[in-house]
């Protein structure tokens, strides 16, 4: 970063969206409807002065939905009302406070209609995904099985706040109507802001900031808020700010129900798993996320007969896909509960036992695919074993709870350790355009600048720099004259979502491609020469997301993780005095920003594991990461998104499982809850 | 993007002036730093407030100190406080003002703040009850001949909160000055333990020994920052016996903390109650381990 | 209510009801964009401002309070000398800040470092406290706030 952008970072000089306003501008703030499920009678108004204006459904220029991937969503809610705090219409004026004042005075006549029935009952309005793993025979898997291990396990995630807010300001230039938001995924914001507002694609310019970490939970949020502020600016033709307001409560939810075959010596014989995903009021991006849920929670070990069932279901909460790694971390949470659960009744060491039973270069994988590579995670497990002491650890800390009763003194203070591992994998599983589309343009000017059509967000700060030192030294430019353009409104080429590492693995890649074919071409062609290249989705026979089979990622990373918890006898606090973290990510990019990376997914895995909003600095764990890079040029980098996320919170649970003697099988962990016996 | 709460407000350029306004409004809301309020109390679609601010009375800024006692006004801060550690010479204080929210928030937030927050009980009280605070609390009375006469009277901290944990002040009067008296018992405890979201869970105590023998005790429990709870039986249950105590002895102690204190209706509360004294009666026994204990 | 103050050394007047937040104020009436609206619960720490030398929350301030007193935002404190150090500092230990909290950061870390000249263990948590995001490590940070605190000394020395 040129020193001068660092300085303006620092004295607060770049601005958001909503740092922008104008003489004209209007604010405008939804209205939402309080009570759910019903039926929306009608709308009360008081009388408005004339400066205020409201609009509801009918109102809307162009189509009153969204279109996500699986699912469409109302903009504004017309007839039915679905859950608490959907939106139903929008009041504007010129003064915010009056806008709130008039929206107390708005009242609405729901009618009440029933609720969606509960998740166990097979009924196929409330279940918008199902993906089904079958190999072999589960029933003869369990007639082999010495032992049958059953678990329930269920994981409910925190509403964390998130900054910047999804605040919008939207201006009518000319045609054209430009946005100022944050967002990850620009093109669907585009289109579906012109289907909103009924212009076309070409309209809509958008300048963005990126929103912070690019978790994958976000890259829905700003869409409504965006379409709204330019149907609205259309039909006033003034400067419009959509006021941002606080998430709704959703209502995050996975629950496990797992039964295992196991033979005399410890390995699976079967695997028999339900999961089920609560999604809120519409299922949108369900099938994605379920079927990466059902490849997380099928795990990484050897088992010949599978039988893994993953649904979501509706219910009246607000919707609040995809969550963060799209399902694949918070499926492999299900499966390292229960192997931890499987090795603890068999009388083994955790880590020894995942070594063992780790799929190899010859297995098929849970998909039937077959594994060309043995993954790197035995060696991973065995260094971080060493590293952390987990084997004795492990064992002293068992030693202790069993025989506490035996002990003169009481400690204050009893120790656990747990272990996970986890695999990440940047590509979308569903063969929906809208997911997996991505391309890159590249055009060297007759004045020697080069102009990168991106269409992405960057991940990390330190991306954009590596693109353009990459680029520079490949063509031999000079990296001030290197454009990167994020997202330009007359370019027609739709991308999917800046998220699981994506845009530094696919956009990376892609930016290569074009490099080296202008560097043919170069001074064999007359200039301007324009380059394009587009990712290559991958072909039903590699991997077939209706039948669940093939190879489902065409390039993995790995990570592990070992968490150590101190349980404080008086107070029954948690406190985390150590991590250590495995991950093998291929070759590493941008090894600072890795890093970071790597802790905030650190941080954002503790408050999944604590229910806390945030981890304070004093309570934040000494943290051991390290990256295991092979060191040949020919290694493709791979994601990192969602290793930390896969293997923490499975660790942390066993580790407060050891520490407390309770056989805990859910998070969020806390203190009373530890107390009254986990549950 | 505003998301206001409207409210009157009024500045007094000095006490005359405030208590006369306050006797004329009872119902305003005293302002020091305004961090609860302004958090709390003033969320949108809240009723609407008159407010009388305090914060820019200076004689309500002043800290001292004589022999027997540290003194400040109302509107001091708590890092204020802080940096007064010399004048206040109270570790267990310093202790738990430390730990009372991140920096930006310790210079906004008062003592007088910290204890006037109608319903709960925050930080400083249970803390001020251990040391003997007094507390002044002035008001203003209208005889017949419409005259004003400017009333104060000082009182123990304990009567400041009744049973039922409303404050104790009269219509139109409020707290001005905190006086806290020297302890010079070698000994305090404290220990804060999150229970859920904001609430807490404390245990404040001070001691001294003689030669083994514990000849005074002051401990307070707070409760999720819903009522305080202070035993002066218990107290003097204890007071005269020898440490370490004997384990029949501690054992029998621990059997009667809830013949003086009625059971919380948490039952991690209670949990917490228990063994955070149990905590306290083993630091007793060997005041120097204490740190070690609570590491 | 009209109210005049001191902002970022220069006399300023503004006209706004006595209930608004200061945040609001610095915000809308003099453009100081600095300084971020996110939670307005004194939680995220993002709206820090410098109140007679003191960091204040903006958003748990009401603007009747600053009547005749000396407000010092992100704006102001980047022409100082003291900025300066932060920024070379942040920039030795490559502390790569996101957008949104980067000013607040360096104000908080800068004010403190005037309390701090040294900071200990528990200073430097009490520094990182102050504001809430998770986008840098915090190893990093105490880095760059120790590297921040050795210019610092090197300065005033």
């Amino acid at each position: 970063m040129s020193e001068d952008k660092f300085r303006s970072r620092l004295a607060g000089q770049v601005s958001f969206p909503e740092d922008i306003s104008s003489r004209k501008m209007v604010y405008a703030l939804q209205v939402r409807a309080e009570r759910a499920p019903g039926i929306l009678k009608e709308i009360i108004l008081p009388r408005l002065p004339s400066h205020i204006k409201f609009f509801q459904a009918e109102d809307i220029p162009g189509k009153n939905y969204l279109s996500y991937p699986d699912e469409s969503v109302p903009l504004l809610a017309d007839t039915e009302i679905l859950y608490p705090g959907q939106p139903v219409g929008v009041l504007t004026g010129p003064d915010a406070d009056e806008l709130y004042s008039i929206r107390k005075e708005i009242s609405l006549e729901i009618t009440p209609i029933p609720g969606f029935p509960p998740y166990r009952m097979r009924d196929s309005r409330a279940c918008p995904a199902e993906k089904v793993i079958q190999k072999g025979s589960t029933l003869r898997g369990m007639e082999k099985a010495e032992t049958v291990v059953e678990g329930d396990f269920s994981l409910i995630l925190p509403e964390m706040p998130v900054y910047p807010r999804q605040a919008v300001y939207c201006t009518k230039e000319g045609g054209t109507y430009v946005l100022h938001l944050h967002s990850q995924w620009p093109s669907l914001i585009r289109k579906l802001c012109a289907q909103a507002a009924g212009i076309s694609r070409k309209q809509v310019e958008i300048h963005f900031n990126p929103a912070g970490r690019t978790w994958d939970s976000h890259v829905g949020q700003s869409v409504p808020a965006a379409a709204l502020t330019v149907c609205i600016t259309s039909i006033l033709r003034q400067p419009v700010k959509l006021i941002a307001e606080r998430d709704l409560p959703c209502r995050k939810e996975i629950f496990y129900h797992y039964r295992a075959g196991v033979d005399q010596s410890g390995r699976l014989t079967a695997l028999e798993a339900q999961v089920y995903l609560n999604a809120g009021a519409y299922g949108c991006f369900s099938s994605e996320v379920v079927t990466r849920l059902a490849l997380g929670t099928a795990g990484l070990y050897q088992c010949r007969h599978l039988d893994i069932r993953a649904k979501s279901f509706r219910s009246n909460y607000p919707p609040w896909l995809p969550l963060s790694t799209w399902g694949l971390a918070q499926g492999e949470f299900g499966a390292e509960m229960l192997v931890n659960h499987i090795a603890l009744e068999t009388g083994q060491d955790p880590a020894d036992w995942r070594s063992r039973n780790l799929t190899a270069k010859g297995n098929l994988n849970a998909t039937s695919g077959k594994i060309r590579q043995t993954p790197p995670l035995s060696d991973m497990i065995t260094e971080l074993s060493e590293a952390s002491d987990y084997t004795r650890k492990h064992a002293v800390s068992r030693q202790i709870r069993t025989n506490r009763n035996a002990l003169s003194i009481t400690p204050s203070s009893y120790a656990g350790i747990g272990m996970a591992v986890s695999r990440q994998g940047y590509d979308f599983l569903s063969r929906d355009k809208l997911l997996t589309a991505a391309s890159v343009s590249v055009t060297l000017q007759k004045e020697g600048t080069l102009d990168v059509l991106l269409g992405t967000v960057p991940a990390t700060p330190g991306i954009m720099a590596i693109w353009r030192k990459n680029i520079s030294a490949s063509l031999s430019i000079e990296e001030e004259k290197v454009n990167l353009i994020l997202d330009r409104p007359d370019e027609q080429s739709f991308n999917g979502p800046s998220c699981l590492s994506r845009n530094i693995l696919v956009f990376t890649k892609l930016i290569d491609q074009c490099c080296s074919i202008i560097q043919k071409k170069r001074f064999r062609e007359a200039l301007p020469i324009t380059e394009t290249r587009t990712f290559r989705r991958r072909t039903a026979n590699e991997w077939n997301e209706e039948e669940m089979k093939g190879t489902p990622f065409s390039q993995s990373s790995w990570g592990c993780a070992v968490v150590e918890v101190s349980l404080f006898t008086a107070t029954r606090e948690i406190v985390i005095p150590q991590i250590w973290l495995t991950i093998n990510c291929g070759t590493l990019l941008d090894p600072p920003g890795a890093r970071s990376f790597v802790e905030s997914e650190v941080r954002m895995a503790l408050t999944h594991c604590l229910d806390k909003q945030a981890i304070k600095p004093s309570l934040f764990p000494k943290l051991h990461i390290r990256f295991e890079e092979d060191g040949k040029k020919s290694t493709q980098p791979s994601g990192l998104e969602g290793l930390a996320l896969g293997t923490i919170p499975a660790a942390f649970t066993q580790a407060v499982s050891q520490a407390s003697g309770i056989t805990l099988t859910g998070l969020p962990i806390n203190s009373a809850r530890l107390l009254s016996g986990g549950n | 993007m505003k998301e206001n709460t409207a409210f009157h407000v009024h500045i007094p350029a000095n006490m005359t002036v405030l208590l006369n306004l306050y006797n004329k409004a009872p119902g305003s809301l005293i302002m020091a730093g305004g961090t609860h309020l302004m958090n709390h109390t003033f969320q949108p679609g809240s009723d609407h407030h008159s407010i009388l601010s305090i914060s820019q009375m200076d004689e309500l800024k002043k800290i001292g100190r004589s022999d027997r006692y540290a003194e400040m006004g109302c509107c001091v801060t708590v890092n204020q406080m802080i940096d007064a550690q010399n004048l206040l010479s109270s570790p267990l204080l310093l202790e738990t003002l430390q730990h009372m929210g991140p920096h930006p928030i310790r210079n906004s937030s008062t003592i007088g703040g910290n204890l006037c927050i109608p319903e709960k009980r925050m930080d400083l009280f249970p803390v001020l009850l251990l040391l003997d605070a007094r507390l002044e609390l002035r008001h203003v009375k209208r005889k017949r001949n419409g005259r004003a006469s400017y009333k104060s009277r000082w009182i123990h901290i304990n009567s400041f909160v009744s049973s039922e944990g409303n404050l104790g002040l009269g219509e139109g009067e409020l707290l001005t000055r905190i006086r806290i008296p020297f302890y010079d018992g070698g000994f305090h405890f404290h220990r804060k333990v999150n229970i859920q979201g904001n609430d807490f869970f404390t245990i404040n105590a001070l001691a001294s020994m003689d030669k083994g023998v514990l000849s005074d005790l002051r401990v307070a429990f707070t409760n999720g920052g819903r009522f305080v709870l202070r035993s002066r039986d218990m107290e003097a249950n204890l007071m005269g016996r020898r440490f370490p105590m004997a384990p029949k002895d501690l054992e029998e102690i621990m059997k009667e903390l809830f013949k003086y204190f009625s059971v919380p209706d948490n039952h991690y509360e209670e949990y917490l109650m228990e063994s955070l004294f149990r905590q306290l009666l083993e630091s007793l026994a060997d005041p120097k381990d204490r740190e070690e204990i609570l590491l | 209510m009209l109210i005049e103050f001191t902002l970022n050394s220069e006399n300023v007047s503004v006209d706004v009801p006595a209930y608004f937040r200061l945040s609001d104020v610095l915000r809308d009436e003099f453009g100081l964009h600095g300084l971020r609206n996110a939670c307005r619960k004194g939680y995220c720490g993002l709206c820090s401002v410098v109140l007679d030398g003191k960091l204040v929350y903006s958003c748990l301030i009401p603007v009747f309070q600053i009547r005749g007193r000396e407000i010092m935002t992100i704006e102001g404190y980047s022409k100082t000398d003291d900025f300066e150090d932060v920024y070379k500092g942040f920039k030795k230990e490559g502390v790569h800040l996101c957008d949104y909290c980067a000013p607040t950061r360096t104000l908080t870390t800068g004010i403190l470092l005037d309390r701090y000249a040294r900071p200990d263990e528990h200073q430097l948590m009490e520094i990182l406290t102050t504001v809430t995001c998770s986008c840098t490590p915090y190893e990093t940070l105490k880095k760059g706030i120790l590297s921040a605190a050795r210019f610092r000394q090197r300065r005033l020395q």
